[in-house]
């Protein structure tokens, strides 16, 4: 447990130190952690896939995808908000007493929501056909969880919890899409009907 | 969270939506859904349009706040995407309907759903609606 302690935080001091040197590329940084560009980012990726595909039997199965990957996500940031009720870890800027490039949010750094959340799109997305959409996702996530980690916010072991949550709700979510495929299809006819599906 | 936070997130995430939206319209050949014809000036201006609103989002004020000290909380985030998605989706159909006056096909096929876009303008699609509820 030491062993990995110690190479969480070795991790977490190589990131951190690629920081302040270049203002340009703080500036990247904190764009890339924020609450806004990478969450942004999925976002309209998940619009997209509602609407790219030509064929209706794809169409479906995307939108069905964009369903799940919402849900998905959902669970995940509940299931932090659960372990964040007994489980508090302090931020890495609070133990290494660093002025962070971010703003210092005040829940546990353990694990990380944004992680789990996105995470949780990128694994949805493994059921899509389109290789290049599933670059974009990974690249958004890797992009924003190593920026994290850069800016002082996150350890990469909150990271990683994040991403086992995210995986760990994988069979919840494959369990309910299996259960719901009735009330997901009634709901994709009504928006048919609308034109919006 | 303050107002023109809100209606700034709201503003770039509707240029961001309109411009995937046309991407996506030509990926799926919704042709009533299309703005501009040429595809690969459609993928040019729309990948230009998506970094332009990051960069007027992040250039135009501090964004990295606090959900408590101005920012936006997750929930507010979803709520907002979601308004501003649905916004654009319409603003993006009723400015097609006018670029395409022309060129809409007389088509009796109507495959319903998304696809009807190929072949019928939003704005008609809407009329149809109004008059079969008024009926």
């Amino acid at each position: 447990m030491d062993a990995f302690k110690r190479i969480d935080n070795q991790i977490f001091e190589i990131l951190y130190s690629l920081t302040g040197q270049y203002s340009s590329l703080d500036a990247l940084f904190k764009a890339l952690a924020s609450d806004y560009f990478v969450p942004v980012g999925i976002g309209i990726t998940l619009f997209f896939l509602w609407f790219c595909s030509p064929s209706i039997t794809n169409r479906i199965s995307s939108q069905k995808i964009v369903l799940a990957s919402i849900l998905h996500m959902a669970l995940s940031s509940f299931f932090v908000l659960v372990i964040n009720q007994f489980v508090f870890v302090d931020r890495p800027f609070v133990n290494y007493e660093i002025s962070p490039l971010f703003y210092p949010p005040t829940d546990s750094s353990f694990p990380s929501n944004p992680a789990a959340g996105i995470f949780s799109i990128v694994i949805q997305f493994t059921k899509t056909k389109s290789a290049k959409l599933m670059t974009l996702v990974v690249i958004l996530f890797l992009a924003m969880a190593i920026c994290r980690i850069c800016v002082g916010v996150h350890y990469p072991s909150d990271i990683l919890g994040g991403c086992s949550l995210a995986i760990i709700c994988t069979p919840i979510i494959a369990f309910m899409a299996r259960n719901t495929e009735p009330v997901q299809n009634l709901f994709l006819k009504r928006l048919r009907i609308y034109n919006l599906a | 969270m303050t107002f023109s936070f809100a209606l700034d997130y709201f503003i770039c995430v509707f240029i961001c939506c309109n411009a995937v939206l046309q991407l996506a319209a030509h990926r799926a050949d919704l042709s009533m859904l299309k703005i501009i014809r040429n595809t690969k000036l459609t993928y040019l201006i729309s990948t230009g349009l998506i970094f332009f609103s990051a960069y007027l989002f992040f250039t135009t004020d501090n964004r990295i706040i606090n959900d408590f000290e101005g920012g936006l909380d997750a929930n507010q985030q979803a709520v907002i995407f979601f308004l501003s998605a649905l916004c654009s989706f319409f603003v993006t159909g009723l400015v097609a309907s006018a670029f395409n006056s022309s060129k809409h096909k007389q088509s009796t096929q109507n495959l319903g759903g998304l696809a009807s876009y190929r072949n019928y303008r939003l704005i008609d699609s809407l009329n149809k609606k109004w008059m079969h509820l008024r009926e």
